[in-house]
């Protein structure tokens, strides 16, 4: 009797379970349809709460993720600049007075009307507390800000500046002043409120590490946005969340991502600019051997870069130029020195450089005996990054110089740069478009060198306002830096983005990158109408068809497992 | 006993405080500090590094300028006030992000380990039973093989078959639906446990091995010990021997065991994490140590060792409460 009433119970406990597992099943399949059909969802590294005054810490893209919910005055699509809250400007002959005439009738997410009082508002918020991206050079350039009339306000600048419209107009986004006026920490103000922009999406929630989620505005002023809902979720492996539809677009470099989605229906890919973000080679300058430029020059003819491009990034990718602008830059001098694989012309310019003596290694060796051998501190950042070290490394050998490569984290390369204790290292950067910035990145050209005429041309280029001059004065920054070759810009490896066609959205690549130059696609333009071309259903694939297959067959197995296992339990509780 | 408790209590604060000496001291290895990688981060999107006087500025509002001893007892005093220290590259309290994180790390390790109860204890129970037979062996195998497998590798299986292809469970994430509006507390549980599925299964799977081991091993000493014959020889049921008796024997062990299982599944969930983009404490700690928030892998780690002992902790008292003959000894 015991017996039955347990077996009873057993096949009760198992008909629940049986019952909760459909339930799940079927809620799963409710919502796993209910989000795919009005959510788009992009692979994005989530960090924090998308507050603009945290972009200063987080960087780049999270300056891009809070340009989904704020608007700056101007801003660019795949063509350059483009008015954006700003409906028309104008600039005094000389640049330094900028004149911007406000849209008119739009409107704050909470349904307040945008006034270029909050414009005003911004720029001298931004004095006191500069956190946001771009605030230091919103704060470096503008002497006061000043509204002209209730649709235009001005900006008297400090000196000219011919790059305000990308360097401040197209980068500061505009806050709502009744919302922040009264704000004395914005960096600990996380409230909803905080959230609160005039761009095409608003804020619905972020959780931290996971995703942030966003909601169309219906109000924007381009037009609502052709998606409902944008979500920007944090993936380890965005290639395979992509296949497995967890995300609908993402960035890819590595070769082998590449190919797996070229030639394929569902999925466009979309080639960027060869990236900003280059690999260099960089010397200690102020330390022998390479405090000679006629041996660093001398490694750079060593080096075969077309070969290094080739083989780590599989051609999708550019020899960098040793003046290291990026060619697409139009400040990009095409005439400078190529350094192209030249052997003998490198082991010439060595003799003559004092190391004419080989070891029985085949080594280099001064006069006095020391060997040029030295520790390549390479940045341990990616796989083609170590491929490129080791074939840097094999190239110098057959030159007679030997290099022992140690991959080093962020923090120790840093600090190793920072207090010059290297001699030689394999480093990586970003923001090699713009020849604006760089005055004050010590990357640019290189940690240890010093050259006071590249300075003040620097500083002339800034300011200059006749295209012709500006022009000749890029040429010579970027000639000087290729002659004098602090370091050896070794590679850009192109960008490429891949969205599912059948979502509607056509991603672009931004003409010189977003703002100063964030080379990210993320840009909100591309989410405000649907490309009809695009709507292409995709068929699900025979591979995952056979596996449903099997799984059906393995739950049929196992429910005629668990059939037989109750008919004994009755048997046995029958035959007590 | 309660000498016996107070001993245990006192040799574990005496590890706590070790580690949390060793932890504070072993971040100052690493060169290079937390100013050097904000100010990278700037530089790399475009915008000015950090000059060397905003450098210094920061060192200092931070504490990093002070001499080690001194930062040293400022952070006991810290942490007597229960406070973590504040991240730099989050801007908040490591506690509270610490706080954020840990739960659902917890939800996962702690529905591994009941999973891999569930599916360890009856395997390990049936292979005991027949011991010796067909299925034993069969059984055996199987656990070698999975045994054998690194935890990643469980979870990166799972995920192709579940999630890529069948597409039957959630890629990533650990919850949370995006809509128009946060979700409400139904759909908060419902996602959770959807998305919970795939990470508690690898580490169950990955786990249940030891505790099938543990099970089956144990069972076949005891059934072979006098009391289990004489039952037997009354005539009682293999089945009823196994639950009234042997059983009731293994479970204090047993349940030490499953205590300890908590540390490994620590260990485990740090690899399942990455695998399925789950937003733990084990993806939090790889963030933190790749910006170089030292303040925040240290609360990580501090944490992290808190709650391991703590589960040491009760397991032990576990075993003298469950077991009379820890008891007697006293």
């Amino acid at each position: 009797m015991k017996q039955t009433t347990k077996a009873f119970a057993l096949a009760l406990a198992a008909i629940c379970l049986c019952l909760c597992f459909c339930l799940c099943f079927c809620l799963m399949a409710a919502f796993a349809t209910a989000q795919s059909e009005r959510t788009y969802t992009i692979a994005h590294p989530v960090r924090d709460l998308p507050s603009i005054f945290a972009s200063m810490a987080h960087g780049g893209p999270h300056w891009v993720t809070t340009t989904f919910l704020y608007d700056s005055l101007a801003w660019k699509d795949q063509n350059g600049v483009v008015p954006l809250l700003a409906e028309s400007w104008q600039s005094s002959g000389d640049r330094k007075r900028w004149t911007f005439k406000l849209r008119p009738g739009v409107q704050w997410h909470d349904g307040q009307p945008l006034t270029v009082e909050d414009v005003k508002f911004t720029f001298d918020y931004l004095r006191e507390h500069p956190g946001p991206f771009s605030a230091t050079e919103a704060n470096r350039q503008i002497e006061k800000v000043e509204v002209a009339s209730p649709q235009t306000i001005s900006f008297q600048l400090k000196s000219p500046s011919p790059d305000f419209l990308v360097s401040v107009a197209g980068s500061v986004l505009i806050i709502p002043k009744h919302i922040w006026q009264p704000v004395s920490d914005p960096l600990k103000y996380l409230d909803p409120p905080a959230f609160i922009g005039s761009g095409p999406f608003k804020y619905v929630e972020t959780r931290r590490g996971e995703y942030h989620s966003f909601v169309a505005n219906p109000n924007y002023f381009l037009g609502r946005p052709a998606i409902d809902r944008l979500v920007m979720k944090a993936v380890n492996n965005p290639p395979l969340a992509l296949e497995s539809g967890d995300i609908d677009a993402t960035g890819v470099s590595s070769p082998r991502a590449i190919a797996r989605f070229s030639g394929r229906d569902e999925f466009a890919l979309v080639k960027g600019p060869y990236s900003y973000y280059l690999t260099k080679i960089v010397f200690n300058v102020s330390r022998p051997p390479f405090d000679k430029r006629e041996v660093r020059q001398a490694v750079a003819y060593a080096l075969n870069r077309a070969e290094i491009v080739k083989q780590t990034l599989e051609g999708n990718g550019i020899v960098s130029s040793a003046g290291l602008l990026h060619p697409d830059s139009e400040w990009f001098d095409h005439d400078l020195p190529r350094y192209e694989h030249d052997l003998k012309r490198a082991e010439e310019m060595l003799d003559k450089a004092g190391y004419s003596r080989r070891d029985a290694d085949g080594a280099r060796m001064s006069a006095d005996g020391k060997r040029l051998e030295f520790t390549l501190y390479q940045r341990g950042e990616s796989p083609e990054m170590a491929r490129q070290a080791e074939m840097i490394r094999d190239q110098l050998d057959a030159a007679g110089i030997k290099l022992e490569i140690k991959p080093m984290n962020t923090g120790p390369m840093e600090a190793l740069l920072a207090k010059s204790d290297f001699d030689i290292a394999f480093d990586s950067h970003g923001g090699a478009i713009n020849l604006a910035t760089p005055a004050n990145n010590p990357d640019f050209p290189a940690r240890t060198y010093r050259n006071d005429e590249l300075k003040k041309l620097y500083a002339g280029f800034i300011t200059e306002l006749k295209v012709d001059k500006r022009r000749a004065v890029a040429s010579h920054i970027q000639r000087i830096i290729a002659e004098d070759l602090p370091g050896i810009p070794i590679a850009n490896p192109g960008s490429l983005l891949v969205y599912r066609k059948s979502k509607g959205v056509a991603w672009f690549w931004t003409k010189e990158g977003l703002g100063n130059g964030a080379p990210i696609w993320w840009n909100k333009l591309a989410t405000l109408k649907a490309d009809p071309t695009l709507a292409v259903a995709s068929a699900p694939s025979s591979r995952s068809g056979a596996l449903k297959a099997g799984g059906a067959v393995a739950l049929a197995i196992l429910l005629g497992a668990a059939a037989l296992i109750a008919m004994r339990f009755r048997k046995r509780a029958a035959g007590r | 006993m309660r000498n016996k408790i107070f001993s245990l209590t006192a040799q574990y604060l005496f590890m706590l405080l070790l580690v949390i000496t060793i932890n504070f001291f072993v971040v100052y290895l690493a060169p290079g500090d937390a100013v050097d990688v904000i100010s990278r981060g700037r530089a790399e999107a475009g915008d000015e590094a950090l000059s060397e006087r905003d450098r210094q500025t920061l060192r200092r509002y931070y504490g990093l300028d002070q001499p080690l001893a001194r930062q040293f007892s400022n952070y006991l005093a810290q942490l007597a006030r229960g406070d973590l220290g504040y991240s730099f590259f989050h801007h908040r309290p490591a506690a509270e992000i610490i706080g954020e994180y840990a739960g659902r790390t917890l939800i996962v390790v702690f529905a591994g380990m009941l999973l891999a109860l569930l599916i360890g204890l009856p395997l390990g129970v049936l292979s005991a039973a027949r011991r010796g037979q067909a299925l034993d062996s069969a059984l055996l195998f199987g656990q070698m093989v999975v045994h054998s497998m690194p935890p990643f590798f469980i979870a990166t299986v799972l995920l192709i078959i579940f999630a890529v292809e069948l597409k039957w469970l959630p890629f990533s994430g650990s919850g949370g639906v995006a809509g128009a509006a946060p979700p409400g507390w139904l759909e908060r549980i419902t996602s959770t446990l959807y998305h919970l599925a795939l990470p508690a299964l690898s580490l169950a799977i990955w786990e249940s091995t030891s505790i099938y081991y543990f099970t089956r091993n144990s069972l076949i000493d005891i059934l072979s010990e006098d009391f289990i014959l004489t039952a037997r020889a009354k005539g009682l049921s293999l089945r009823a021997a196994i639950i009234r008796h042997a059983l009731r024997v293994a479970l204090p062990t047993l349940i030490a065991r499953f205590a300890l299982l908590f540390g490994v599944m620590v260990g485990g969930v740090f690899f399942v994490e990455q695998v399925f983009s789950y937003p733990g404490v084990a993806s939090l700690a790889l963030t933190a140590f790749h910006n170089h928030d030292y303040l925040l892998l240290r609360g990580i780690f501090l944490w992290l060792t808190v709650a391991i002992l703590a589960a040491n902790f009760a397991a032990d008292l576990c075993m003298y409460r469950l077991d009379p003959r820890t008891r007697e000894t006293v």
